[in-house]
């Protein structure tokens, strides 16, 4: 089963430490929330960020660590077999004057607290333009968000999911991905400016199936004590598995009875 | 005919054992299974020790099954069967209007060869 993108929520703030963004989930499976949150100074942070009540897991939190520039902060929540309407509840550390946040949904995606297979790629730099290719894999799609600051913008290279931009002088988030599943995502920006951006990219991976073999099953009708019964069982990384790989036959002692037999008359003869 | 060996005897019970199911068959004296199912009262195993003037002990007897085929079963608590030779022994069955009890049976009680811990 392959990942694929299927919507996106996005929504921009002004002057507040709270946001919400609301976004309907599909009914598929091994879904996958990806959220990117753009904030003009680091000295903001990122306090909480909420689905259903449930943290996001924080994937990654950085920037230009100075003054006045792009800072972003990533996480992700798996929702499994999840549908309906929710609500991703953002606070800040203090208020903010404008910020953005992106939430991409994706179905068959790892379940796993780190759905992700490659290392963390992240870059901000000067350069009017910016290529950024990440290590592929067959399984994985390859993922990419960009918080711009100060009315910058930049024209991605490949399928862009979000650009949500606040008000004037504008804070910007971009979602991006890979053409497809193998595919490395690249980001032909134009018209950065000097210290006003910052990229991450990464490569989500599908559920990662492994089984546990220590023996092949069979159906015991009896056994002596002390016997271990031992069988296999596939376990989906990420998911819930109850798993008996063994099992040892306890010890019963059975007692026969004494038997004997006493008159007594009951029936009417 | 039930086996001599066994009718009004209760056999296997050493001193100190408890815990190890008796099952009884009630035969009448033609050696036919009494059907008991209808004892749905109380119902208790009486056992009465070979030294004189000792006190009974007592069981809770059950249907092995549902009483039609006649068999019932208890076990002795521990501390119960404290000594050793000719123990007696009596079933009780009670209904709502009714009570009936077995033949006195004996209960060789086996002596142990070193005392329980």
């Amino acid at each position: 089963m392959a990942i694929s993108f299927v919507a996106a929520s996005s929504v921009r703030v002004a002057n507040s430490n709270y946001a919400q963004l609301a976004h309907t989930i599909s009914s598929g499976s091994d879904i996958l929330l990806l959220v990117a949150i753009a904030l003009t100074t680091h000295e903001n942070r990122v306090s909480s960020v909420t689905w259903g009540g449930t943290e996001l897991t924080q994937h990654h939190e950085g920037g230009e660590n100075q003054g006045d520039k792009a800072w972003i902060w990533v996480g992700t929540i798996p929702l499994d077999a999840a549908s309906g309407a929710g609500t991703l509840v953002v606070t800040l550390t203090s208020s903010v004057g404008r910020w953005c946040i992106g939430l991409c949904e994706y179905t068959g995606v790892s379940q796993a607290a780190d759905p992700f297979r490659n290392s963390a790629v992240t870059n901000s730099g000067v350069n009017p333009s910016y290529s950024l290719a990440t290590a592929t894999d067959s399984d994985g799609l390859a993922v990419s968000a960009a918080a711009l600051n100060s009315g910058k913008d930049a024209t991605p290279g490949d399928t862009e999911r979000v650009d949500q931009a606040s008000a004037s002088p504008t804070q910007r988030i971009h979602m991006m991905e890979a053409s497809g599943t193998g595919s490395p995502v690249t980001m032909n920006a134009s018209n950065f400016a000097d210290d006003t951006f910052y990229v991450w990219v990464n490569c989500l991976q599908v559920p990662q199936n492994i089984t546990i073999t220590p023996a092949q099953a069979e159906v015991v009708t009896s056994a002596s004590v002390g016997t271990v019964i031992e069988g296999t069982d596939t376990i989906i990384i990420g998911r819930t598995a109850s798993v008996i790989a063994t099992a040892r036959v306890g010890a019963v002692a059975v007692i026969e009875p004494i038997r004997a037999d006493l008159i007594m008359n009951v029936t009417e003869q | 005919m039930p086996s001599e060996t066994n009718i009004g005897v209760v056999r296997g019970v050493a001193v100190g054992s408890y815990g190890q199911t008796i099952l009884i068959t009630l035969r009448d004296l033609d050696g036919v299974v009494q059907d008991v199912s209808s004892y749905t009262g109380t119902r208790t195993a009486i056992a009465r020790p070979p030294a004189p003037g000792r006190k009974i002990v007592t069981a809770t007897v059950s249907f092995n099954s549902d009483g039609t085929d006649g068999v019932v079963s208890f076990s002795w608590a521990s501390g119960d069967i404290d000594e050793s030779g000719e123990w007696e022994l009596q079933i009780t069955l009670n209904a709502a209007s009714a009570r009936v009890k077995s033949f006195i049976g004996r209960m060789p009680v086996v002596p142990a060869l070193q005392e329980d811990a």
